[in-house]
């Protein structure tokens, strides 16, 4: 039986004392001591500085696995890291795959004044995400362990990007807190090259540009960046965060020109090549279409017939090696094995749909985080694949791996986005419709009555939109005999005290229709009786919004991943003897993405209702909207606190 | 993720770790040249007979259910001589010969997507697997296997699909995933795999494959349940079917020299997982394993005869394996001190130094005591009972000090009818009248283990020499603990914040006995408290035989130690307060009063203090407030719980204290308090609270009582009233009313 974390670092003492009476302890110099003492003043949150972190980049030409030429790019690096406290330690990770070859990687400790490499290799591992079923992403780790208090240890890093254009963005953020970053390209004559500068503004960024023989070097430097702290729902980093976008417009060979991303023609031309490599054949499809299609009528019935089945019998397994997670996989193979990725998906919804006889288009685009315009050329604008439907005189975005999402409804996650429609040599840049909160509601409708100290009544929940979609996602991937058992939870807003009975659902085989939800509730352990009087709340509070409650130290803004209306009608019918001696004020408040309306209103004598609207209208919260949403939060709070008072007439 | 079917599996230990592959290979497409070979292989299971596996008719009963197992076969063959011409090297290998055969029918999303990936091995080249999927409309569909790709760490592989030899025999095989293509709801997924494994056995004339206890209800309805397992004559088998499982029965093999046990099971639907419940006292479940030995001789006494299904051994059994196992201890290698004799060795001379021989009797007992409490908590694991009690009695018989041997079982496994295992056997010292079990991190002498609490026990002597040897066994019963020797007593005193918002806690808590045992790992949590565990066994400061620069390098490393517990410490509390209060908390302070590892301070003392909020609610000018709620989340038993299928099992009895003093903030008056005040007492437990208004404060008593470790269901409507009405007053709240 294994004990608990808490020996090891018990064991460490014990360890490190015998290992300090074995062995000599590394010397550090009293410069490197002062130098920790000093930073630990000022990154006194964190164990390990990186004291310097140097980037080259230099730039060659080569061929590409499709044998095109193409601009290869080498990246030497070195960091020093510095322990600002005494048992510091840290794991430093180098990513790599098919497209980038990871040729050196060194760990080195500091003894007095040299460093002396380890001769160790760095931890190899596979580190295949878990939605994907296989990919050929890579890491190699060295586990860094500092003894004391101004240690130092250097990695250094040779990689080579084999096609240039995989080398797409560098953040100068990294998980460890950096004294000084310096990310340097050296630009040959022959190599027309950009450098986007994102998210620079408000950060001390310095930029130089310097000719030298022959070449031209261009020099970022950042100093004093804090570590990247993993928050929840933090905003996608590429919104926040200083990075460059590295463009390789194009590049001389043998005397011509060959085009890199120079505008987006060039990256659509490479989009659309790989595409067109699936290799897709009809023959294999058409017998599959033909039962999906059977006895609809007309154009619309048809359509969804196709993307709905897609939806629900395509399974999402990815496999991305190499080109392969480029390329999509032929219509053909995710038939007959009824599982692909988005590429894979995207691609036999089009196939379908242009068999069918309608303008369907294979489509790029880049989800929610991605902050990147079309008008970009470059490979990290877009990470997912749909089908564009032209049917009409409207445009239709569909997403065969969003389950359940209705024609002409779109998820969250592409919302607002830019899309690259082909159309064979050409394309078509367009834009994702954005949904207002009205059309992704949750409406609760409640009617109590006090019995005694029991509240009973009935409860009606009604999902449209994402919020509908994302009910069936969850719900009809639950095993069927813990259906009946969550549609009860769902009614009882996770209260511990609220019962549910007898309940009812509209069509839930029907994803187009809004998902109706009802029962009988009884609600026990909710009325205080003290002194005669009754106080009581029927004011269900979305609980959920506490976690987006930011802290001092929270860094950055949230991406709650939500446009919503939440819209509550709560009444409570009391017996005849009794009456309402007070009532919570109202509460209107209003900031510019959300806004919150709620009111207690009487009507009569036994009967007071709970109306309460709650909007949340673009779902991301900047850092600098805290001072609002945190009041917006705390009012909610407080208006939620109230109890209702009742006493006997 | 864990397969969902793998909460009931059947795991084979061997004992003897082994390395038989070689370094990891990255993740990769399977080789085109397995493929053949690894259909040929699994081809003949394909052609046995097996009517489970021919009718796919579901009884109407398990229609709702996510999915149902229609068959589940497994084999394992043991087999010490080369059969089948697979080893080279007859003699010097046992060889392990898998087949499983596994049925599922899919009813719905969820359990197409458990199976949407499936593992198999091929790490020897007469391994073997095949899958097909039975369309609902007839149609057989092989799954094939080019798409494969290979699992980089064994440890990213779901046991449930492990080979029984790989479960845990820690050897990194080469597996391969694949995804099932054309799988849908309605469909059936079959598969065989086959798996040849060996291990090397020469110079080891004895090896005990783990215990298994197969739990015949699964996460699914299963249909048809079999295990078969097949030794050669250096091989013995035990069983023990318990609550109503199904037994091994003995078959005939079909080589002699062989024997064949098999365990067919069929028809078990699902289990809901609900409270209080003693596993393995109520579910059918049957124990087996199977122990290698190569002669008579070596086999030890807890094994029936060749070819023989033991499934029970008597008192004299029992006694004599203990004994026979107790003995051995000192033999066993132990650290770099070579043995376990000779580690006792060290530490009777370490404790020499230290005076022993001068300490009073009870005063060494105690020190040898916390001498080998030291050693455990500078170890990565714990001893076994059998260990720390032969280390124990050894260190006492320095001092000739008579001990005796006590052997027992744990609770959760049953009476000493129910020893199947060497493994089940529990181990303690008996000095006169008092116990002395097995230390933990923080146990003191005496201290009672709640597994064992009121089990049944036998005190064991050396059994005799000569022909007719004889043992002495005297029937025991270990000492149970009442609810008035677990205790926790939480003294809180409490006021609301300037603004009125939330609740400004200070919370003493004190713990006894099992109390105690469950609380102080969370509670010594990030304290330096074993720093001078030391003092415990009168020894001597770590820094007083070192030199002035290893002194000051120590020193340094104990203020490192203590910064990293200093800052990890709060998070940890407000992380435990939140759990236990279900709400937002501000950490203020913790002070550890007493550890509790002491004879002197045996009681775990500390005090929290913090901030909770969502604790006040308002109605106009009053305030409610819920200091009831102080208590912490209560168990509430759901509907579906509150008809009770089995026997309650609580664990210990134990007594739960909360003395809350509230100050009333000036300017309100308190109402509500007689209101709180509720009583029920019946056989099964008690919850009380009273309340009353004291000098300016409201003071509250609550006490929950569980006064029974184990009652029958028919208790549980009487053990529902004291659980909701704890419940309930957790949930109640006082009034504040201006006083103008």
């Amino acid at each position: 039986m294994l004990k608990y974390p808490r020996i090891r670092i018990g064991l460490l003492l014990i360890s490190f004392i015998l290992l300090s009476v074995a062995f000599p302890l590394k010397a550090q110099l009293p410069d490197d001591i002062l130098m920790a003492e000093n930073y630990a003043k000022k990154f006194k949150e964190e164990d390990i500085l990186c004291t310097s972190s140097f980037q080259y980049y230099t730039f060659d030409k080569g061929k590409n696995a499709l044998n095109d030429k193409v601009v290869t790019v080498q990246e030497d690096a070195e960091y020093e890291f510095l322990a600002l406290k005494k048992f510091a330690s840290m794991t430093y990770a180098e990513y790599y795959n098919k497209f980038i070859e990871l040729n050196t990687f060194k760990r080195a400790f500091k003894y007095g004044s040299k460093y002396a490499t380890s001769d160790k290799n760095g931890i190899d591992r596979s580190v295949t995400d878990e939605g994907i079923f296989f990919d050929d992403s890579r890491v190699q780790y060295y586990p860094i362990r500092f003894s004391n208090k101004g240690d130092m240890s250097r990695i250094t890093v040779k990689k080579n990007f084999a096609d240039g254009k995989y080398l797409t963005r560098i953040f100068f953020h990294e998980s460890y807190p950096i004294k000084e970053q310096v990310i340097e390209f050296k630009v040959p004559e022959w190599l027309s090259v950009d450098f986007k500068r994102m998210n620079f503004e408000g950060h001390e960024i310095e930029v130089e540009q310097k000719k030298k023989g022959g070449y031209t070097h261009y020099i970022f430097i950042m100093k004093d960046i804090p570590a990247y702290k993993s928050e929840y729902k933090r905003i996608g980093r590429a919104y926040t965060d200083p990075h460059i976008i590295i463009q390789i417009k194009s590049f001389e060979s043998k005397g011509t020109e060959l085009k890199g991303f120079d505008k987006v023609d060039d990256v659509y031309a490479w989009n659309n090549r790989l595409y067109e490599m699936a290799g897709n054949q009809t023959e294999p499809l058409k017998a599959q279409l033909n039962k999906i299609v059977q006895g609809k009528t007309n154009d619309l019935e048809k359509i969804k017939a196709i993307y709905y089945w897609v939806q629900d019998n395509i399974r999402y397994i990815a496999y991305e090696d190499g080109y392969s997670g480029y390329i999509p996989t032929s219509a053909q193979d995710v038939l007959a094995k009824k599982y692909g990725d988005c590429k894979g998906m995207a691609n036999l919804l089009t196939e379908f749909l242009v068999m069918a006889g309608f303008d369907a288009r294979f489509s790029w685009i880049g989800t929610r985080h991605i902050p990147y315009s079309q008008q970009l050329p470059a490979l990290c604008v877009n990470n997912h694949a749909i089908t564009t439907l032209y049917y009409g005189g409207k445009t239709y975005f569909l997403d065969g791996t969003e389950k359940y999402v209705p024609l002409d409804e779109n998820a969250l996650r592409i919302q607002g986005k830019e899309v690259m429609v082909s159309h064979k040599e050409k394309f078509d840049i367009l834009t994702v419709p954005s949904a207002t909160p009205e059309q992704n509601s949750i409406i609760t409708k409640a009617d109590f009555q006090l019995a005694n100290d029991i509240i009973k009544g009935k409860v009606k929940v009604t999902l449209t939109g994402n919020q509908r979609t994302g009910f069936h996602q969850h719900y009809q991937d639950l095993p069927v005999s813990t259906q009946k058992e969550f549609l009860n939870d769902y009614l009882e807003f996770g209260n511990d005290n609220m019962l549910t009975s007898q309940v009812k659902t509209s069509d839930l085989n029907n994803r187009e229709l809004p998902v109706n939800i009802e029962g009988d509730v009884d609600l026990t352990n909710t009325v205080n009786t003290i002194s005669g009087d009754k106080y009581l709340g029927v004011d269900f509070f979305p609980k959920a919004l506490d976690k987006f409650l930011p802290d001092e130290k929270r860094v950055e803004g949230y991406d709650l991943e939500d446009v919503i209306r939440f819209e509550d009608e709560i009444s409570l019918i009391i017996p005849n003897d009794k009456k309402f001696i007070d009532k919570p004020e109202n509460l209107s408040i209003s900031f510019e993405g959300y806004e919150f309306n709620g009111a207690y209103i009487q009507e009569g004598d036994q009967k007071m209702v709970l109306k309460k609207t709650l909007l949340i209208k673009n779902g991301m919260i900047r850092k600098s909207d805290f001072p609002n949403w945190t009041k917006f939060i705390e009012s909610i709070k407080e208006f939620n606190k109230y109890l209702l008072s009742i006493t006997n007439k | 993720m864990m397969h969902p079917f793998l909460k009931a599996k059947v795991l084979f230990m061997v004992l003897t770790l082994l390395c038989l592959n070689g370094p990891l290979k990255s993740q990769d497409f399977i080789s085109d040249d397995f493929l053949e070979n690894i259909e040929k292989n699994a081809a003949p299971l394909w052609n046995e007979a097996g009517a489970a596996f021919t009718n796919n008719i579901i009884p109407d009963k398990y229609k709702n259910e996510s999915a149902v197992v229609i068959g589940f076969k497994r084999n394992v063959s043991i087999d010490k001589k080369s059969r089948n011409g697979f080893l080279s090297r007859g003699e010097r290998s046992l060889l392990f010969l898998e087949n499983v055969r596994f049925k599922i029918k899919l009813y719905d999303r969820n359990a197409v997507q458990g199976f949407t990936t499936i593992y198999f091995r091929y790490s020897d080249k007469l391994d073997g697997f095949s899958a097909k999927v039975y369309k609902h409309d007839g149609e057989v569909l092989e799954v094939l296997l080019d798409e494969a790709v290979s699992v980089e760490s064994t440890s990213d592989i779901p046991e449930f699909f492990k080979s029984f030899f790989d479960q845990q025999s820690g050897s990194q095989r080469r597996y391969y995933k694949v995804a099932i293509p054309n799988l849908e709801p309605g469909d059936i997924l079959e598969y065989v795999t086959v798996t040849k494994s060996k291990l090397d056995v020469m110079g080891n004339g004895y090896i005990e494959f783990s215990p298994q206890y197969e739990l015949c209800n699964k996460n699914y309805p299963i249909l048809f349940n079999q295990i078969g397992i097949e030794t050669d004559d250096k091989s013995y088998f035990k069983s023990l079917s318990l609550n109503g499982a199904a037994a091994f029965k003995k078959e005939p093999s079909t080589e002699s020299g062989f024997f064949r046990y098999v365990f067919t099971d069929t028809d078990r639907g699902v289990e809901k997982d609900v409270n209080f419940v003693n596993t393995y006292q109520v579910y059918p479940l049957c124990k087996f394993q199977v122990i290698y030995a190569n002669s008579e001789k070596e086999k030890g006494a807890l094994i029936g005869q060749k070819g023989e299904i033991k499934a029970s051994f008597s008192k004299e059994e029992l006694a004599r394996k203990a004994w026979e196992d107790y003995e051995q201890v000192g033999d066993q290698p132990y650290s770099s001190y070579g043995s376990v004799q000779k580690f006792i060795d060290y530490l009777w001379s370490d404790l020499k130094k230290l005076g022993a021989k001068e300490w009073s009797e009870q005063d060494y007992i105690n020190k040898a005591y916390y001498r080998l409490r030291n050693v455990v908590l500078n170890r990565d694991t714990y001893l076994s009972d059998k260990t720390a009690a032969y280390i124990f009695g050894s260190l006492l018989y320095q001092r000739d000090i008579q001990s005796e041997l006590v052997i027992s079982i744990s609770k959760s496994i049953g009476t000493l009818n129910d020893v199947l295992f060497d493994q089940e056997i529990r181990y303690a010292c008996k000095v006169k009248d008092q116990l002395y079990f097995n230390c933990t991190d923080y146990s003191n002498p005496g201290e009672k283990i709640e597994s064992l609490l009121g089990s049944e026990a036998y005190i064991i002597a050396k059994p005799t020499k000569g022909k007719n040897s004889t043992q002495e066994i005297k029937p025991f019963a270990l000492p149970d603990a009442t609810a008035a020797e677990n205790t926790s007593m939480n003294t809180i005193i409490a006021s609301l914040s300037a603004d009125l918002n939330t609740l400004q806690v200070s919370r003493e808590a004190k713990h006894n006995g099992i109390n105690k045992s469950r609380e102080i790992a969370d509670a010594l949590k990030f304290t330096p408290y074993m720093l001078d565990d030391y003092k415990n066994y009168g020894g001597s400061n770590p820094t007083e035989k070192m030199r002035e620069s290893q002194e000051e390098e120590y020193l340094q490393s104990v203020r490192a130690l203590k910064d990293n517990f200093k800052e990890a410490k709060p998070d940890y509390v407000k992380r435990q307060l939140q759990r236990e209060f279900g709400k937002e908390v501000k950490y203020k302070n913790f002070v550890l009063n007493a550890d509790g590892r002491s004879l002197k301070t045996s009681e775990l003392t500390y005090t929290e203090s913090f901030e909770i909020m969502g604790m006040v609610r308002k109605a106009g000018k009053k305030l409610l407030v819920n200091v009831s709620g102080l208590v912490g989340t209560q168990l509430q038993i759901k509907k579906e719980e509150r008809i009770r299928k089995y026997p309650v099992n609580v664990g210990y009895a134990r007594t739960l204290n909360w003395k809350i003093r509230f100050k009333i903030p000036s300017g309100y008056k308190a109402e509500g308090l007689t209101e709180l005040n509720t009583k029920v007492d019946n056989a099964t437990g008690s919850f009380s609270c009273m309340a009353e208004e004291k000098d300016g404060e409201v003071v509250i008593q609550i006490i929950k009582v569980y006064k029974q470790a184990q009652m029958p269901k028919e208790s549980w409507t009487e053990m529902l009233a004291f659980i909701d009405a704890a419940y309930n007053n957790s949930y109640k709240y006082i009034l504040l009313k201006p006083t103008n």
